[in-house]
């Protein structure tokens, strides 16, 4: 596990490491505004079935803003984006990849 | 100081050692250092490796009367799981014995009875290295020469019986002969005729080895310039080498030799008389494979010399470089380091070894041991690690693939272009295109053209279309993809005459009012049915493929613009897909459709048809019938076009391995609750677990268990849906075979008729993607192997679509 936390968590620090223990959903920081779901989809896919992929919009302008969630149906395929994809290059950025407790409307 | 990360999941070896630590009785805080010891005795140290070993041997030795037990466990542990500090292992052993022979006596029986039980649960590469331990406790006369020749003839015993699969008799004499690079030395100095003579008896064996196999899993069909040898012919050609040097090798370090005056004096012991454990039909043995070659040393003209393909250093440099990747393939950053660590790197072109060893695992076939994006992101952080020389070699590694990419399998050729457009990625798309443009004259079939058009597809798909302007030189822009977007007819030139583009414009005003499904049919009501025009009146099915056009294309259109937005529409009017989908014909329609709106635009093919299969919508065998389709002609030879029959039969065999796991858990439970009925009182008696466990709701649980329990009614009906998904399964992989063997047969039976050579582009396409079908999915076809002899594969197709099948076949036999 890893020091990224979701500020806006509703519940105890406790339950929300039990949640990141389980989850198959995965944030994903530091991507370029242009980047697009289908290139998301391009490369988490190679390591596992997608269940989906929610792109993080800005407030105002709804538009995306450097981060996503995406969800696995496994959480091993998750464990692996995890291990091969995080510190890795898409649209020439660094990408950050971080579990999430699980993606609630809204959040994005 | 990464060892200790790499075996992380191996439970009470290592696991959770720091929060146990606070509350763990002195007893075990020594046992865990000594353990912490002996796993780290040949890492970086500032002392000789000798000393070291001394040192933690009488450290050992005191110790010996309070932690017996658990020495012996971590001592016959640590060889297995570190095979390559093996002989780090044996002197230690070595000299244990020296100083206390009953010690040495109980260690022999204990690693026998791990190499026993490794063989009887087929952890074979555990027995492999378990023997090979106990041959070099023969260098360090720990057990006697005779017992383990004796072992040794046992073992090829085992591969002369009769009526066993050849895989198992192939694994015995694997296991012999890689022992032989550490004790052949031995053996040869003090009983040479017996060496001698089990090295015939291998031979025999080896001679009358069928090899039907090896064509299936060679990366290129050609042996030039390196021959893709069969992995045991290939050993047993570095063992007669290593025969010829008379036994010596250069690679294994031996500390041992430096102990020799205190290990010649210890008393030996003799290995009990072991029986392989006889063959049932649950084993399962290893695959075979070959032996993965794209250099030699011409190739790295500077620095150390690359050994032969038939050196045997060349055996154990790969052999340590998989265990390396095996031991850290889940920290890519570690798996890296540690390559570029290997003990051996001065005396040997590194770099070049890492690289094909790294792309043997990519290319291994049927399958690779990992992820591809594994190997990819291994490579990447090589290169990072070591900028000066790693890009380079790579370079040089992808230039002899594409020089060698005519005579490529088509699984491999569909890895490497994954590996390479994902690996341009990472490092801004530059590639020197120029030095390949001479590939632009050759026909678009051919592989090496394929090869570029299908990786800037994939570029494609990571990057975005105006990148290719700056990306790639102007003589390629045939070659580049077409922009992604969706060609929709019903608002195109001419559209007017189309028969649905009235309904198809009210479609679109009702959907952006946000309309119901049910309002959707009944805009569609009124499409006339071309098919009940024409002659077949007959037909009484509801199927008006008008309706689906005019709905597919303008649905899909209005989602266009995102994954998402395609989805939520494909849910929102779920309804209206399931009315118009209900045959399988109305299905091929859909997908048709699909592809006909995305043509341009692959990836959405491909996201689209695998959420129709999730929402069943499609069924797969539809899926399958389109792919061979009359109107997929032009597609065939496309790599999507295979992704999407992949992914397919994927899903297929997840549904089946998920209802079959779902029926044996709950046969499992429904067998555990008749048997806990009688014996309740046992969970309360069990030892108090270290939660506090209230009594009442520990006494609850059992009754918990109960309410869960399956009825036989329950367990009854599941069986019958597994039934009936094998029903699917076995008829999906029917359509897939019938189709290749139609389409394989006519194109042979039109060349044989016009005289032509039926050795084209197209032919060697289709026959590798009929391999692929079968290397992909091995473990689910071979189910069928029976079915698809006597109903497909029969002898009178032809005999060259009849050999993949019995290449296929002969895997395991």
């Amino acid at each position: 596990l890893s020091k990224y936390r979701d500020q806006h968590f509703k519940g105890s620090r406790h339950e929300q490491e039990r949640l990141l223990r389980l989850t198959s959903t995965l944030y994903i920081g530091n991507l370029s505004f242009y980047t697009t779901e289908e290139q998301i989809h391009e490369l988490f896919s190679r390591c596992g079935d997608i269940r989906r992929i929610v792109m993080g919009l800005d407030k105002f302008k709804k538009t995306p803003c450097g981060f996503c969630f995406v969800e696995y149906y496994a959480r091993d395929d998750a464990e692996s984006a995890m291990r091969y994809i995080n510190g890795t290059r898409l649209d020439d950025r660094i990408v950050r990849v971080d579990w999430d407790a699980g993606f609630v409307e809204g959040r994005q | 100081m990464n060892r200790r990360r790499a075996y992380e999941d191996d439970g009470d070896f290592y696991g959770e050692r720091s929060r146990k630590r606070r509350r763990v009785s002195e007893n075990q805080e020594m046992e865990e250092r000594l353990e912490t010891l002996i796993l780290r005795v040949g890492e970086n140290s500032s002392s000789s490796l000798e000393s070291n070993l001394e040192g933690l041997v009488s450290v050992l030795e005191s110790d010996l009367g309070n932690f017996r037990s658990k020495i012996l466990r971590i001592l016959s542990e640590c060889p297995i799981k570190m095979p390559e500090k093996c002989t780090i292992y044996s002197t230690m052993v070595g000299l244990m014995n020296a100083k206390n022979y009953n010690f040495g006596g109980e260690f022999v029986d204990h690693m026998v009875k791990t190499f026993k039980e490794s063989l009887k649960q087929c952890r074979w590469d555990a027995a492999r290295y378990a023997l090979r331990f106990l041959s070099d406790l023969v260098n360090c006369h720990v057990i006697s020469t005779n017992s383990l020749l004796q072992l040794l003839d046992n073992m090829v015993d085992a591969a002369n019986e009769d009526s066993v699969p050849q895989v198992r008799r192939d694994w015995y004499v694997f296991a012999v002969l890689s022992t032989l690079p550490w004790v052949g030395r031995e053996l040869y100095e003090k009983k040479e005729s017996a060496l001698e003579n089990l090295l015939v008896r291998i031979e025999v064996f080896l001679n009358k080895r069928t090899k039907k196999h090896h064509n299936s899993l060679r990366v290129w069909s050609v042996d030039a310039p390196h021959p893709q040898e069969e992995y045991l012919d290939c050993l047993w050609a570095q063992i007669r080498k290593l025969r010829q040097d008379n036994w010596a090798e250069k690679h294994i370090p031996r500390p041992y030799l430096a102990f020799d005056s205190v290990l010649c004096e210890a008393l030996q012991h003799n290995l009990p008389l072991i029986h392989p454990p006889p063959h049932q039909d649950s084993f399962e043995y290893p695959m075979p494979w070959v032996v993965y070659r794209m250099f030699d040393y011409t190739d790295c003209p500077a620095g150390p010399i690359l050994p032969g393909a038939h050196s045997i250093e060349r055996f154990l440099i790969e052999e340590h470089l998989h265990s390396i990747i095996e031991a850290h393939h889940w920290e890519r950053k570690d798996c890296a380091a540690n390559l570029l660590n290997l003990s051996y790197k001065d005396k040997i072109p590194l770099e070049y070894c890492i690289v094909e060893v790294i792309f043997a695992e990519l290319f291994k076939m049927p399958t690779p041991r990992y992820l591809d994006i594994c190997y990819g992101s291994i490579l990447i952080e090589l290169c990072k690690l070591q900028p000066s020389k790693m890009p380079q070699v790579l370079a040089q590694a992808t230039e002899i693939l594409f020089m060698r990419i005519d005579s490529m399998n088509t699984s491999c050729f569909d890895r490497f272009a994954n590996w390479f457009s994902y690996h341009l990625s990472n490092f801004q798309f530059r590639w020197s295109w120029d030095d390949w443009d001479s590939c632009l004259l050759l026909e678009p079939e051919h592989p090496r053209p394929k090869f570029i058009e299908e990786v800037l597809l994939k570029c494609l798909r990571l990057s975005y279309h105006d990148r290719f302007k700056e990306m790639m030189p102007e003589t390629y822009s045939k070659l580049i993809p077409k922009p992604p977007m969706p060609t929709y007819k019903y608002t195109m030139e001419g559209a007017a005459s189309l028969p649905g583009t009235a309904t198809a414009h009210k479609l679109v005003v009702a959907i952006r009012q946000k309309c119901t499904p049910e309002d959707v049919l009944n805009e569609l009501k009124d499409l006339p049915n071309p098919r009940e025009t024409s002659e077949n009146d007959m037909v009484e099915s509801t199927f008006n493929p008008l309706k689906i056009d005019v709905f597919v294309q303008t649905l899909l259109n209005l989602g266009s613009k995102s994954f998402s937005h395609t989805f939520a529409a494909i849910s929102k009017f779920h309804l209206v897909f399931k009315t118009l989908a209900e045959t399988e014909e109305a299905q091929i329609c859909i997908l048709h459709n699909v592809f006909e709106l995305w043509v341009n635009h692959q990836q959405m093919m491909v996201v689209i048809i695998d959420k129709l299969l999730k929402t069943q919508i499609v069924e797969c065998s539809a899926v399958a019938t389109w792919v061979f389709s009359k109107e997929m002609v032009g597609e065939f030879t496309k790599m999507y076009l295979w992704e999407i029959l992949h992914l397919t039969i994927k899903k297929m065999n997840q549904h089946v391995t998920k209802l079959s796991k779902e029926l044996s858990d709950a046969k499992e439970r429904l067998d555990r609750n008749a048997e806990s009925s009688s014996s309740e009182s046992e969970e309360e008696t069990a030892p108090a677990g270290t939660d506090a466990v209230t009594p009442q709701r520990r006494r609850k649980k059992p009754i918990g268990d109960n309410a869960d329990k399956p009825t036989e009614e329950q367990v009854e009906r599941m069986e019958e849906k597994l039934e009936a998904a094998y029903v699917d399964q076995k008829r999906l992989f029917l359509i897939i075979f019938q189709r290749f063997i139609m389409i394989l047969s006519e194109h042979l039976v039109k060349c044989d008729t016009d005289g032509r050579d039926y050795d084209t582009d197209w032919y060697r396409w289709t026959v590798g993607r009929l391999q692929q079908v079968f290397m992909m999915h091995h473990e689910q076809v071979k189910k069928y192997s029976s079915t698809l002899e006597s109903l497909l594969f029969t002898s009178d197709i032809d005999p060259h679509i009849l050999d993949v099948f019995h290449q296929f076949t002969a895997l395991r036999s």
